[in-house]
């Protein structure tokens, strides 16, 4: 599978994730209750969903909390831009980033979250606030993300080769 | 995957099982509605135990199939020990599920219809499903805390394509 390939398959899972999210108000508005119901359900295992957490749609709150809905939209931008890179620079591998970097979105999200359960600051605790400072580490996530995907297919779909005459079996990388 | 890259499956199932169990633990497992930080944090544990047992630089690559590889693990232990507790505890679990629709009024009465369905499940059948489930859904995430642990705890500089005795990765077929 090709580094493109693996990415347009991750931005299709995320986009399907946040379509999940925002699927049930937008059923339930539509009138079909019953499946806006089951399809809060997989969402269920990773978000708490408390409607009072979540931002609203069509006046029915969200599948996902405000920070995981920021995570996921985040998550998406990130990826089209690692896909929409590529696209313009064909043949030019994307780097990893430096960890430094992973630090400056968790950061945020991180002293956001430490600073509101420890009662340290109510007022850092409003939607749009978790929703921000998830949204950058969901954004900052896909740049680390997107290439391991790719490089793991790559490492997965590589055919084996036979070993050669008097070749040792551990100088032939397995599949 | 290059063999000199280490064995992800005793990372895999050590962090795995450890998480998978702490997820089924009343209360303790409610850390996993924190944007399922307890199977990112199995992704974590796997990576950095493959970063210590790998004689050279971890790749990422190697990381996220650690990573994913343990989130199934999670989810088929969280599954096993959920039902297990759930006995143990002699939980009401129709009763559970009637009250938590009940928190979740606002979400419409179609949430009710919901909870009646799952309530009507037998325990073991309803486990298995939802272990199912989060195999499918706990995999990514799982992959997230590899990448993330690799990010965290691999310090050593990866040697240039040209002097790496594996083979070139996924990321070099860029163009195809």
């Amino acid at each position: 599978m090709s580094a493109r390939a693996a990415f347009a398959l991750v931005c299709g899972a995320a986009a399907l994730w946040c379509a999940l999210a925002a699927a049930p108000p937008l059923l339930e508005h539509a009138g079909h209750g019953a499946a806006a119901g089951w399809s809060r359900l997989p969402l269920a295992l990773v978000c708490h969903q408390k409607p009072q957490r979540s931002f609203l749609l069509a006046e029915r709150p969200m599948a996902l909390c405000a920070r995981c809905s920021g995570i996921a939209a985040g998550f998406l931008a990130g990826s089209l831009l690692v896909l929409g890179l590529s696209v313009a620079r064909p043949g030019r591998a994307p780097a990893f980033p430096p960890r430094q970097l992973l630090l400056i979105g968790v950061l945020p999200m991180g002293l956001q979250w430490g600073l509101t359960a420890a009662w340290i600051s109510k007022s850092l605790d409003g939607a749009a606030l978790r929703a921000g400072t998830g949204a950058l580490f969901g954004f900052v996530l896909a740049f680390y993300f997107l290439p391991a995907v790719a490089e793991m297919a790559g490492d997965l779909t590589r055919p084996r080769r036979a070993p050669q005459r008097g070749e040792a079996i551990d100088a032939v990388p397995t599949a | 995957m290059p063999s000199q890259q280490p064995d992800f499956w005793k990372p895999a199932l050590l962090s795995g099982g450890l998480f998978g169990f702490l997820s089924a633990v009343p209360l303790l497992g409610a850390l996993n509605c924190l944007c399922c930080s307890l199977v990112v944090g199995g992704g974590v544990l796997s990576a950095f135990l493959m970063v210590r047992a790998s004689a050279v630089p971890l790749t990422y690559g190697h990381a996220a199939l650690g990573g994913a590889v343990t989130g199934g693990i999670a989810a088929v232990v969280w599954g096993f020990f959920s039902m297990a507790f759930s006995f143990a505890l002699k939980r009401d679990l129709a009763g559970e599920i009637e009250r938590a629709s009940e928190q979740f009024s606002g979400m419409g009465p179609e949430m009710s219809e919901v909870a009646r369905v799952l309530a009507g499940i037998a325990a073991p059948v309803l486990f298995a499903l939802l272990a199912a489930a989060a195999v499918v859904i706990w995999m990514p995430f799982g992959l997230a805390g590899g990448v993330l642990g690799r990010a965290l705890f691999e310090k050593r500089t990866p040697a240039p394509p040209d002097q790496a005795s594996g083979p070139a990765s996924g990321l070099d077929r860029m163009g195809g």
